[in-house]
């Protein structure tokens, strides 16, 4: 027995004195802990956002965008467009090969952008609207023809996948992956543990020069505590998704660098606006002077300071400030500043101006308005916030049926327009048209949640799409953004707020793209000049962890052995004392 | 034990999990919503797309058709796929039991050695202020919230003394040359959550044990053996804490069937890749059949662990045994 347990300290002490880090990867491993999981390998099967990123990392696309978010070469080394734009020759890069040593060449491109567009899949098919024919003359042209001009043809992330491995996958792309993911991009990935983490190693071979860190890792974080002393600890080299109360206390360590920007994206109010006996909505949601008053009514800086923990920026207009450009904000008689008083008036110019005993409001047959809201049950913040509307409606007369559901759930009761508001949230995109397509009449059954539909509106999205000229373009947009303000099919409660932060004294090179995010930015530029402070060794386990761990396990074993012991003993003794 | 007894043991045992089985079954089938428009997030999705994932997953067939499947795939060990992984449910269970074991385990050998050596001491010195100090001790660790008591751990050793990692089963930056230093850093790593698990787990140990002991040593035997002459520690070692431990046997082999679970909330903290943690992952996307795998698998535990115990019981306990 003695001798048993001098054999776990012996092991111990062995273990503990041995180099705790030996041999790390080549290179430094840039090590980023967010709370976002991939959720496919496959562009027709991602949704997410950590699977943008990834792609973003592992391939490319013909343009890219740099850090003022312009595009720039990608695969396609120059381009240009005919005199009446409606066909664009890109000339591609020469000696780029894929991470199986294939070449690429013109025929991906085609292949990718003809497969993608059929498909329907994913995040990436709508770029490549109005895209008439490809054609590739030879294996380093692309000449792309359009049915009209394309002003957001630069601006097309769609990534550039291999003919060779992905044609096996054509007739199955709502299965189908490649667990290899060949790519061109600056990393090639390597694995990928659902729920734990992500990783990538660096292409050295990489056309724009191999990034500086020998490899990535994304380890997920079910806790948003843990991501935070992680990097405290020096875990991690960068966190992701922070909440705004972790800001000061990373400051405050001097070797953390934080950064705070309304992201290119927002939480809102969806209203039903479906005009249609198949309606599930209430008909009242149908006037735009209750929509204006529900927007009216709610106290959207108080919202977000209480239910979404000051993790925003008060929203109105379709296009979030991070894609500044494109943004059209409403000021003067436009704004619509908090003011239940407005509210009051609107509502009772729209015939809601009986009330009963209690100050509810009551229709035309004299029932009351009631009008039914639903928040995500896995989203407390969202829930909150639910709660906070229910009582800012109450003030002004209207009451509010709160309930909550699963996002699978809540998703039915959309698709089957059986609802009459519910808060969920939208992403953007660098180019205006994808957040405006989300209230064209041609995406209902799609992403036109609130099922609304208005021509001048459609007329206005499908035009600034032909514009190529960028102001002539923006007047467009801002029409567009100014007519969904007036309508209101969608409250905007907030432009949320974005928190990343890296240590400083372990990654620099790192600087925030236009809009103020370093990571999931749209490019990848930061993971290419990211690059591990001089004198500092990969990993930052230190042997005295290893010891105090190795000294517990032996502690451990040593417990259940005198245990063990203790109880043969103690068996024998009573067995001897019963006899 | 007779063998008329154990057959009639495992019967029951055998009888409980298959009703378990069809519970199994058609709880998930009333829960609301639809689980191909989980799968196919994407609303512009074709009707033939929906189609072809019904299809796939034999949603598309009456529900009699998709129990006999069940039921079929289940006597060939096949569990089905899961919607969200999209890889056999059994494996993805396996590759979760090693973490789950490893962290429920060492955190049950900590508690049952700390609690029971706690609830033995505070019987031992009833009313004095050791027994009160234990007492309370025991109390607290009993009714504390996981979550939280994790977060404050996390506070204290990583961020006062950075003394550990706080996330994870294990660095994955990093490349170990020695086998040893891989587990030295897992053990690292598992150092907080199972400290976390210990210390909620100890309370409850040490009141039963306490228990059990007060019980005990007002018995006539502990007095007889007073009167033989035997020390206090004989009487302690010999007599009193063999028979307190009966009751315990039961409470730690039930406790031991619920560890495959996990412990969601600990596991969530310190984003262990345990079971607890695919739990919560399969019941946000409605991945039915990850969902029934685990509760079949937990099922199986505890009507297991139940059954050992029974056993135990029996050997330890000789009044069980005729």
């Amino acid at each position: 027995m003695r001798r048993f347990l001098i054999a776990i300290v012996a092991a111990a002490i062995a273990a503990a004195s041995l180099p705790a880090q030996a041999a790390s990867a080549p290179g430094y491993t840039l090590r980023i802990g967010t709370s976002e999981d991939l959720d496919a390998l496959s562009p027709f099967l991602a949704y997410e956002r950590a699977a943008t990123e990834l792609f973003l990392m592992v391939y490319d696309s013909l343009t890219e965008f740099d850090a003022e978010l312009e595009p720039s070469p990608g695969l396609a080394e120059s381009w240009s467009v005919s005199p009446d734009s409606l066909s664009w020759t890109f000339k591609l890069r020469r000696g780029v090969a894929w991470s199986d040593g294939v070449p690429f060449t013109s025929k991906d491109v085609k292949f990718t952008y003809e497969t993608t567009a059929a498909a329907e899949l994913g995040l990436y098919y709508g770029f490549l609207s109005g895209i008439e024919s490809i054609e590739t003359p030879d294996d380093y042209t692309v000449v792309i023809r359009t049915s009209g001009p394309k002003a957001n043809l630069l601006q097309n992330p769609t990534p550039i996948l291999p003919e060779h491995i992905w044609k096996a996958g054509v007739a199955d792309l709502e299965t189908f992956e490649d667990p290899a993911m060949v790519g061109t991009g600056p990393f090639r990935f390597k694995e990928w543990q659902k729920g734990q983490y992500f990783s990538m190693v660096a292409n050295p071979d990489y056309f724009g020069g191999a990034p500086k860190v020998g490899s990535a890792v994304f380890s997920i974080f079910a806790n948003r505590e843990t991501l935070a002393q992680s990097l405290s600890n020096g875990e991690i080299d960068v966190a992701l998704n922070l909440y705004p109360d972790q800001m000061a206390q990373l400051e405050r360590a001097g070797n953390v660098t934080v950064r705070s920007f309304a992201g290119n994206g927002f939480t809102q109010m969806t209203i039903n606006c479906w005009d249609d006996p198949a309606s599930g909505g209430d008909p009242a949601l149908l006037d735009a002077r209750v929509r204006r008053a529900i927007d009216l009514a709610i106290n959207k800086q108080d919202l977000i300071d209480i239910a979404f923990n000051r993790g925003g920026v008060p929203g109105d207009s379709l296009i979030p400030p991070a894609t500044a450009f494109w943004r059209w904000a409403p000021t003067g008689g436009d704004a619509r500043p908090f003011d239940p008083a407005a509210a009051d008036r609107l509502l009772d110019s729209a015939g809601f101006s009986a009330k009963d005993a209690t100050g509810a409001r009551l229709r035309a047959d004299g029932s009351p308005l009631s009008i039914r809201l639903v928040a995500r049950a896995e989203n407390p913040r969202e829930v909150k916030a639910g709660q906070m509307i229910q009582g800012y409606l109450r003030d002004v007369g209207v009451a509010v049926k709160l309930s909550t559901l699963d996002d699978g759930a809540l998703s039915d009761a959309i698709t089957a327009g059986d609802f009459d508001m519910f808060i969920w949230g939208w992403g953007g995109d660098v180019d205006p048209t994808t957040m405006l397509s989300i209230l064209t009449t041609d995406q209902i059954d799609g992403t036109n949640e609130p099922r609304y539909s208005n021509p001048a509106y459609d007329e206005l999205v499908a035009r600034q799409y032909t514009l190529l000229d960028p102001s002539e373009r923006r007047a467009a947009v801002y029409q567009a953004q100014k007519i969904a303000w007036e309508d209101s099919p969608l409250v905007i409660l907030a432009y949320d707020l974005d928190i990343q932060a890296w240590r400083h004294d372990l990654v620099g090179g790192l600087a925030p793209v236009s809009g103020g995010p370093v990571f999931y930015a749209n490019t990848n530029v930061n993971y290419l000049t990211a690059v591990p402070v001089s004198g500092r060794e990969a990993g930052s386990s230190s042997g005295a962890i290893i010891v105090a761990a190795v000294a517990g396990a032996a502690l451990m074993l040593a417990i259940i052995a005198f245990l063990v012991a203790r109880r043969k003993r103690g068996g024998k003794a009573s067995w001897n004392d019963e006899k | 034990m007779k063998r008329a007894t154990f057959v009639k043991k495992l019967l029951q045992a055998a009888m409980t999990i298959l009703g378990v089985l069809v519970i199994n079954y058609f709880l998930f089938r009333v829960m609301p919503g639809d689980p191909a428009s989980m799968l196919a997030r994407n609303p512009r999705m074709s009707a033939e797309s929906v189609a072809r994932i019904n299809e796939m997953f034999g949603l598309d067939r009456p529900w009699y058709v998709q129990f006999g499947m069940y039921f079929g795939d289940l006597v060939r060990g096949d569990l089905g796929d899961s919607f969200i992984f999209k890889k056999p449910v059994a494996l993805i269970i396996w590759e979760r039991v090693p973490a789950t074991l490893l962290l429920t385990l060492v955190a049950e050998i900590l508690a049952i050695a700390a609690g029971m050596l706690i609830g033995v001491v505070a019987a031992w010195k009833r009313g004095s202020a050791l027994d009160v100090g234990a007492l309370g001790f025991a109390l607290v660790s009993y009714s504390m919230p996981t979550f939280w008591l994790g977060i404050l751990l996390v506070a204290f050793f990583s961020g006062y003394l950075h003394l550990f990692p706080v996330s994870g089963m294990i660095s994955p930056a990093l490349v170990f040359a020695e086998p040893l230093a891989k587990l030295g850093d897992m053990l690292a790593h598992l150092a907080l959550p199972a400290l976390t698990l210990a210390l909620v787990l100890i309370g409850e140990y040490a009141l039963i044990m306490r228990n059990s002991m007060i019980d005990v040593l007002t018995e006539d035997y502990i007095v007889t053996a007073r009167a033989k002459g035997l020390s206090e520690g004989d009487i302690l070692r010999r007599h009193a804490v063999p028979n307190a431990m009966i009751p315990m046997a039961t409470i730690i082999a039930m406790s031991l069937g619920f560890t495959i679970t996990g412990a969601l909330q600990v596991e969530t903290v310190f984003s262990w890749p345990g079971l607890g943690r695919l739990m919560y992952e399969a019941l946000k996307g409605r991945d039915y059949p990850l969902l029934q795998g685990i509760f079949l698998v937990t099922s199986v535990a505890v009507v297991g662990a139940n059954f050992v115990a029974d056993i135990v019981y029996g050997y330890i306990d000789p009044r069980v045994r005729a």
